[in-house]
Order: C-alpha cells, then structure tokens, then sequence
C-alpha cells in the first residue's frame, strides 16, 4: 500500500546475556499506514515491547539489533542511523507514550516545561511560544484549567491526567507515528475508556498513526484497525480487526480469543491453553508453539514456518493451516 | 482445534533444559565465583588471616627477642623486613601485628552486629513507641563525637588497667560506638519486609510471632547483615589503626599496624628507615581493600532482586 | 428453609488515620471501607469489584482480621470474630484463608513449596512430621495442578501462574471453608488466568469453599461469582445475583463500569457511558452521595443525602435515592 510510513522488515532483537542469547524478537515484520492503529498483541514475553524499542531505536546493552533487520521510516533506515540523526526523529517524527503514567513524567519539573522542553528542541520555537502551545495542547487533551495545570507537578495528577499529559507531550510536534506501548493498562477501567477514546479522537483529528503494544483483546478491538499476533518473539498471525476475531487461525489466537471470559458468554468452564510460554534462552527449533498447540504435526517441531498470506491482508505462521489450505 | 480443559496441568515444557535443584545459597554462591575482583579480595584475605592464625608457628623469632647487634638494621635475608630500634625482628612483628589488628576487627563488629540487629530487628518488627524509643536511644549513641569519646574512655580506663587490656578496651569501645548505621539499616530491612505479601501470609496461615521472626523474617535479613559485618570489619580496623596510631588504642609492646606505623611520626625513620613504616600501612591498605571487595562481591552476590 | 450465612458481615469500618504535623496528630482519615453489610452463604462465590481507592482489598483483609476494624461486626458460622482473642483468632485461621494478588512477593523467597505447605498443618499441630505429611503435602500440590518433583523446588523456578498455584495450595492446606481470593488472577497473563481460575472454580466444587473474591475484571468475576458486590470509595452501591447484575443494572455506576469495559468484538457497538473526570481520593470523599460527582444523571438530592442500600425486589440491592429502571 503506497500509504505505509514506517515498514519494519525481519526485525531481529537479541540480547547477550552470561546465561546465553535471548532472542526477544526474532524475525518480525509489520507495516504501519498513514492514520491507522496497528495492534501489537501478545502475552508477557513474546517480545511486543522490545518491537516497539527497538522501532525507536532504545534498544540498549545487552540488547542488539541484528544485521538485516530493516526499520523504514519514509523510506530512511533507521537501524544505520546515527545516534544523533535518531534523536531528530524521535519525539518529532516518532513518539512514544508508556505504560506507567507514575513514573514516565519528571517529577522535578513542571508539565508545561516538560512539553514545552520537546517543542524548544525540535521545533525551535522560543519559551513563549512552547509555553502557549502547551496550554493549547493540554486543551486538546481534554483537560481542564490547562493554564494552570501548566505550572503544576506531577505529583499534583491523578494518573488518567498523567496519561493525558503525555500523550500531549507526544503529540506535541505532530508527529506521524505514535508508539504507545500498554497505554492503559495502569488505568482503572472507566478512566481507560476515557483516554482510549480521547486517542481515536485525535487519531482522527490529526491523522497520527498508531502502533499499540497491548495484551488486552477487549482494547484491541476497540482501537485496532489491523493486528499482528506475536508469540515468542514471532508473528504468528496478521490480520485486519474483524477478520481477526471473526476468522481467526492460528492455535494459538484461537486459543487466546477463547480463554478470555467474556461480559456476555455463558460458559461455566473457560477453555485455556495448556502449559506456558517456553523459556526465551531455550526456543524450541521448530514452530514456538508446538509444545501447547493441540493440532501439531511433526513437521512443526522441526521446522519453523514463515508468514503466509492466507487472503488478502490475512496471513498465518503455521504449517497445519498452511497445508490445509492446499 | 482445542478441546475445553478442566483443570490444566502446568506442563513444565523446560523440564528437559532444568538444571538441578538450586536453592537461593546456592545461586548466590554461583554469582560470587563470577566476580573476579571479589575473589581476589576474598583470597588476599583468606592470606591474611593464615598469616594472623599461624603467627607464632611461621614466625621466624620470637616476639619479644632483642638483639642488641641487630639494631634498625635494613631487610636483608635473615630479617626479611629489616629490626626496629630495640633490634626485634619487624617481620614477627608485623605477623604478630596482623592478629591484634584482625582481632580487634572481628570482635568490633561481633558486638556491632550483635547490637544493632537487636535493636534494629526489635524497632522494626514492633513498630510504635518501641520503634520511636529504640531510634531515639540509636540517634543519641549516634550524635556522640566517636574521637574524644574514645580518647577519653581509652584514658580513663586505660590508666586503671594494665597495658594488655588495652586491645579488649579497644574493641568495646570500636563496637559500643559503630552499631548504629547497621541498626537502621537491618529496621528499614524489616520494615520493608513486613509489606511483603509473603509476611501477611504467614500471619493469615496463624503461624506464631516466633515463628514468622525465625523462618521468615531472618533468613531474609541474614544476607543483609553478612555484608554490612564484612565491611564494618573495614571500618573496625581502620579505626583501631587510626586509634593505636593516636597512642590510644593498643600499646607497645603489643604490636599493631596502627602503633607500627607511629614510627612514622619521627621524621628522620620517615626518610630514612621506610621499611619501619612501608610495610604496616601496605598491610592496612591490603586488608582494608580486600574485605571491601569481598564484601562489595557479596552484596551483588547475595541481593535478591536479581531474580 | 434459611441457611445460616457462613459469613455475615454487618456495618464495617476500617479507617486509616492520616497523620502530620510534629506530633503526629490525626488529621484526617483515609475511609478506605465505610459501612459494608452483606453475607456469604456456605458454597457460595460473593465478588467485590470496584476500580481503584474503592476499598475492596482492605475489606478482604479486614474480614479475616489481618488489618483490626474500625467499627462494625463480623460473624464467622455464627460467632463473633470481631472479640476473639489471640488463641481463638489462631483456631479461626484454619477456617478462613486468604490468596494473594501477586505471585511474586507472596511466596517466602527462601523456603520450599513443600515447606511452605508443610509449615500450617505442622504449626497447627494437624500433622507430625513424617510420611503422613509427606503424603498429604503431595496430595494438595497435585490437586492444585503442580507436579510431585516440585516440592523441592524454590519459588524463582516457577512462572507466575504456577506461583499462584503455590498460593492457593498453600490456602487450601488447612481445607479452610472460606477463603478471600485478592485478585489472585489479575497479575497473570490472558491464557493463564483461565486456567487458574477453572481450577479455583474446580476445588470450590471439590472442597465446598465460599469465595469473597476480589477484583477489578468483571469479566473474570462474572465467570466465578454467584452474587455480585460492586464498591465506590468505600461503600457498597450495587449487591445483586449475577444475572441481573449484568443483564440489568440498577446503578448509574455499575452501568458505567459494565459499558466502560473494552469487549473482544469489534463491530459491537459502542453505546459505552463515558463518565467524566476522576475517582476521588478516598480521604476526602464528596458529601450526599459519594458518586455524585461524576453521576450522569446526579440530581439535587444526590448532592446532600447519601442514599443507604435499598432491596429493590429479589435480594437485588441498590444504594441510589434514582436507581435506572429495572
């Protein structure tokens, strides 16, 4: 699609630990549109929140990006950038907001001089100016008395108010993707509704893509237009939203889609999939998901199967489906 | 597809990867033997220590043997580090030193470490006015000038008992004084122990007060009070050093580093007799920097936040 | 004919004073529970939901006495629990048990699993060391879905999910008949908080347990719970059986949590009641009724008299003077 500005391509994350090679994620690729969400979905350790390092490029010691691995942003590369080249693209082309609203502001500074501290940099724009555009931002993010809250601290926030703050900040210079890894799962439910509609407001508004790391079905579903599954530091299966939870494939999101209890199901027994996530210093050789899924074939310990496109936007990372198909 | 489970088994999919049954100790140890620079300290020491317990067997002269032809003579093979002016031998010395001053160390800290995880342990675990009261007391033993205190309890006590007891009062004193850091340390210990969700389980399984303090409260504190005894040692000898340097600690005849390197004070052994001085503040520095590593690589070793 | 309730539970308090100043003076106080009246029937699953401050975990952990009340009694099969003395408080530990929320700091990092299970029946003088415990040890874990080689096993070996599974056969040790489970599923993932919670809804039916389960999923709680309890700042505003709890709300709040929840369905339409602003703290709650700040449909009245939970018909009760129409 001539609409995609960020294209990651086999990404490779590994991490050299003294216990051995932790392959947080390996081999992933996704691409994000103009104005869309894309949905990382997954469980603890399948590697989502490294993805969404490694795409700003905070991946550190002892963590590296592997030779090959291909994030594009507008057609530049950015795993070969220089650090001061990334620094210029992030926060201004790519921002990121974080999963705990507690700890991820300053709490030394005031709010209006955190934003307004983004705007100096990459915009240029002179203490004045940042500070009116702060206010302006904090307008947009709903919150009220913003020519206060300016001149007030962190600390002085409830946490759905941090949250909106940063999101601010991360707006601030309008960028074209932003990275929001686990945005509300800190939250109380009725204040994660709130933000999570405010974000498709401005998505809407200001036609930022993007890209979220969650491991909650029900968010993705309210915000995701399409999602990648990841298991184990792979994909194991790409769709659109409703295809996903309509027609989905893989064991594994199956499995997933239906072990979650649902408000409206009269199910007395959860279905649930059998052991747990394998140890990431001990992957097994073939398909990650063999030793849990049900459906194994032989050839799934063994080989490990590629991403192949089933229909149209809809592919699958599994032999079994694979060669039901044909 | 899947079928609907009842009650899922938890799989150990890793069983075939497990390495044996490896209790918290047992890691901790593995985590030490990686630190290089912890080991070193840990063997200087481990010299040090034979070198203080075998004093008298490796000695190669008595303590106390004068010999009037030999007086301040330079290291040569038969006096490796040379004689002093009363013509003993300064190696024996130094090996004779190294007992007292290690001595003293141990004993210090024995009694710091003693007092302060009682009192620290007690403010901690009952809380309220027993806490406000112990922490008063450990403030006021705190706010005490450590140097003239000790000058004056070393004289007035000194002067009523003979010169060997002056090592015994040195000890007391180094341990009555230095308890209280490790106390609040081991009560900030407990205090953010007893939110831990493991603690309020004992207490709804009905376990017995002693029996929550004995199993669960101090085998997590024990490794906290390791390291703090192993670098207090540091503290301790560097301050009988200090001490016997001052003339108030030990007293000659007893050799320690500390008197040893009083030698210093005249100016004329400083320039021209250094292997009066050299060797006795080597050994400080030796030992100081040993237990200071090997008490560092424990702390890393032995902090349970590395899961 | 009535069943005697296993636990009854009337009028409770627990206040936290909030000191300052030199001398510690009582400024204030955090009503982290005001004023809770309900009752558990043996074999039954009461769920207490509520979002953050709204008291549900200090009033698990006060029923069982792990914090002293305030105010207001508690009944445990007919006996005052609230004047017990030391040594009967002791005896009662054997009946009512607690599982925690975090499998990470629940658990005594230096003991075994099999010490750990080990230690109440010793204590408690139900066991003598020797064969007999041995056995019965094995027995619990197995039970609870661990393996026999795991009771020589240290808590860092295990996963979260089984950690949690360690818990609970630590609980169940003593076959206590009620037991406060504090969102024992929330810190675990997707996948394997199904399984946990089909296994807790396996020995209830296995050992006739009572559940006071805490949360704040409903989902999960609607899979697990018989009668419903939802709690706002520290008071009850909505008791009812499961059904019509969810299928028909009574209470602007619970209507607002129920709509608030993200549902794994994308083209379910969203007809989601967005309360404004932010959870009051609990320390200084609004006067009248303690939601009337954020009420959609807060009326004068709201304003000054707080509303006392009312039967609306079919045990169905409801703290609002303008409950929604049933």
């Amino acid at each position: 699609m001539s609409n995609t500005i960020l294209k990651v391509k086999d990404l490779r994350t590994h991490f050299f630990t003294d216990k051995g090679v932790v392959k947080a994620v390996d081999g992933v690729s996704f691409d994000i549109q103009a104005g869309k969400t894309l949905c990382v979905v997954g469980e603890s350790g399948c590697g989502k929140s490294v993805t969404s390092m490694s795409v700003m490029g905070l991946v550190s010691k002892p963590g590296k990006i592997i030779e090959g691995s291909s994030i594009k942003y507008m057609d530049n590369e950015l795993t070969t950038m220089s650090d001061s080249e990334y620094r210029s693209v992030r926060g201004n082309e790519i921002s990121m907001i974080f999963q705990e609203p507690m700890t991820s502001l300053n709490p030394v500074f005031k709010i209006g001089f955190q934003i307004s501290e983004v705007l100096m940099l990459h915009k240029e724009m002179t203490k004045e100016e940042a500070h009116q555009k702060s206010i302006d931002l904090l307008d947009m993010v709903g919150l009220s008395r913003a020519d206060e809250l300016v001149n007030e601290y962190p600390h002085q926030l409830s946490g759905g108010m941090r949250q909106r703050v940063m999101i601010a900040m991360a707006l601030a210079c309008e960028p074209k993707v932003l990275v929001a890894d686990e945005p509300t799962t800190a939250l109380d439910v009725t204040i994660q509704a709130q933000i999570l509609e405010l974000m498709n407001d401005l998505k809407s508004k200001t036609n930022t893509a993007i890209m979220m790391i969650t491991h909650d079905l029900g968010v993705v579903a309210e915000m995701a237009d399409y999602v990648v599954v990841m298991y184990a530091g792979r994909v194991v299966e790409e769709a659109d939203v409703v295809t996903l939870y309509e027609n989905p494939q893989h064991p594994y999101t199956v499995g997933l889609i239906n072990s979650i209890p649902k408000l409206d199901d009269e199910r007395e027994v959860l279905e649930s999939i059998e052991g747990s996530v394998p140890n990431p210093l001990y992957l097994p050789e073939g398909c990650a998901f063999e030793p849990r899924c049900k459906s194994a074939i032989p050839k799934c310990k063994t080989q490990r199967p590629g991403l192949v496109e089933l229909e149209t936007g809809h592919k699958v990372s599994c032999f079994v489906i694979q060669e039901g198909q044909s | 597809m899947l079928t609907v489970n009842e009650t899922a088994v938890a799989v150990d999919v890793n069983k075939a990867q497990k390495e044996s049954i490896e209790g918290p100790w047992q890691m901790a140890w593995k985590r030490f033997r990686k630190n290089k620079l912890a080991m070193l300290g840990g063997i200087i020491l481990l010299v040090l220590v034979f070198g203080a317990v075998f004093a008298p067997v490796i000695s190669p002269y008595e303590l106390d043997d004068m010999d009037y032809s030999q007086i301040n003579k330079a290291p040569s093979a038969s006096h490796w580090l040379g004689t002093d002016q009363l013509g003993r031998d300064y190696f024996t010395r130094m090996l004779h030193g190294s007992r007292v001053s290690l001595q003293v160390g141990v004993f210090a800290v024995l009694i710091s470490v003693v007092l302060g995880s009682l009192v620290g342990g007690i403010a901690g675990y009952y809380g309220g006015w027993v806490d406000n009261l112990c922490m008063r007391i450990v403030e006021i033993v705190m706010s005490f000038p450590f140097l003239p205190l000790a000058i004056t309890v070393s004289a007035v006590v000194g002067a009523r008992l003979p010169a060997e007891y002056k090592m015994y009062i040195t000890m007391m004193v180094i341990g009555f004084l230095s308890w209280t850091g490790l106390a609040r340390m081991i009560r900030g210990q407990i205090l953010s122990l007893r939110e831990q969700e493991f603690m309020q389980a004992a207490k709804a399984l009905g376990l017995s007060d002693k029996r929550i303090i004995l199993k669960h409260l101090l085998p997590n504190t024990v490794a906290y009070i390791i390291v703090s005894a192993t670098l207090g040692m540091a503290g301790a000898i560097m301050t009988e050093s200090a001490l016997s340097f001052l003339g108030l600690g030990v007293a000659p005849p007893t050799p320690t580093w500390g008197n040893m390197v009083q030698n210093a004070r005249d100016f004329y052994i400083l320039t021209n007799r250094p292997w009066l001085w050299v060797p006795p503040g080597i050994a400080i520095f030796l030992t100081v920097m040993s237990i200071n590593l090997l008490g560092d690589g424990l702390r890393d070793a032995l902090d349970p936040k590395t899961k | 004919m009535t069943q005697q309730p296993l636990l009854k539970v009337t009028n409770l308090k627990k206040h936290f004073p909030i000191k300052s100043g030199f001398f510690k003076k009582t400024v204030g106080h955090v009503k982290a529970c005001d004023g809770l009246s309900f009752e558990i029937m043996p074999g039954e699953t009461l769920s207490l939901v509520g979002e953050s401050g709204c008291g549900k975990s200090t009033t698990g952990r006060t029923v069982l006495r792990l914090l002293e009340p305030t105010d207001g009694e508690i009944e445990f099969n007919g006996k005052n629990v609230n004047n017990m003395n030391k040594k009967e408080l002791t005896k009662l530990r054997t009946d009512m048990q607690i599982i925690f929320q975090d499998p990470y700091s629940s658990l005594n990092p230096r003991m075994t699993v099999g010490e750990m299970i080990k230690e109440p029946l010793v204590e408690h003088g139900l066991y003598k060391r020797g064969p007999k415990l041995d056995e019965r040890v094995r027995e619990i874990i197995t039970m609870c879905g661990l393996a026999d080689y795991h009771v020589n096993r240290y808590p860092h070996e295990f996963s979260g999910g089984q950690r949690q599974r360690i818990g609970i056969a630590r609980a169940l040790a003593l076959e206590p008949s009620f037991v406060v489970a504090d969102e024992p599923v929330s810190a675990l993932d997707v996948s394997i908080q199904s399984q946990i919670i089909n296994l807790m809804n396996d020995l209830q039916k296995k050992m006739g347990l009572s559940y006071l389960f805490i949360s704040h999923d409903l989902s999960v709680v609607r899979h697990i719970s018989d009668r419903v309890g939802v709690m706002y700042l520290g008071t009850l505003v909505e008791l009812a059986d499961k059904k019509p709890m969810f299928d028909k709300p009574r209470h602007p709040y619970t209507h607002a949590l129920l709509s608030a929840i993200p549902q794994p369905n994308p083209t379910r339409k969203r007809d989601r009641v967005l309360l404004s602003g932010d959870i009051p703290s609990p320390s200084n709650p609004p006067s009248g009724c303690k939601f009337h700040t954020r009420c959609p449909s807060v009326k004068e009245k709201c304003k000054t008299d707080e509303p006392m939970l009312k039967d609306l018909g079919d045990k169905h009760f409801v703290a609002c003077h303008f409950p929604i129409e049933g």
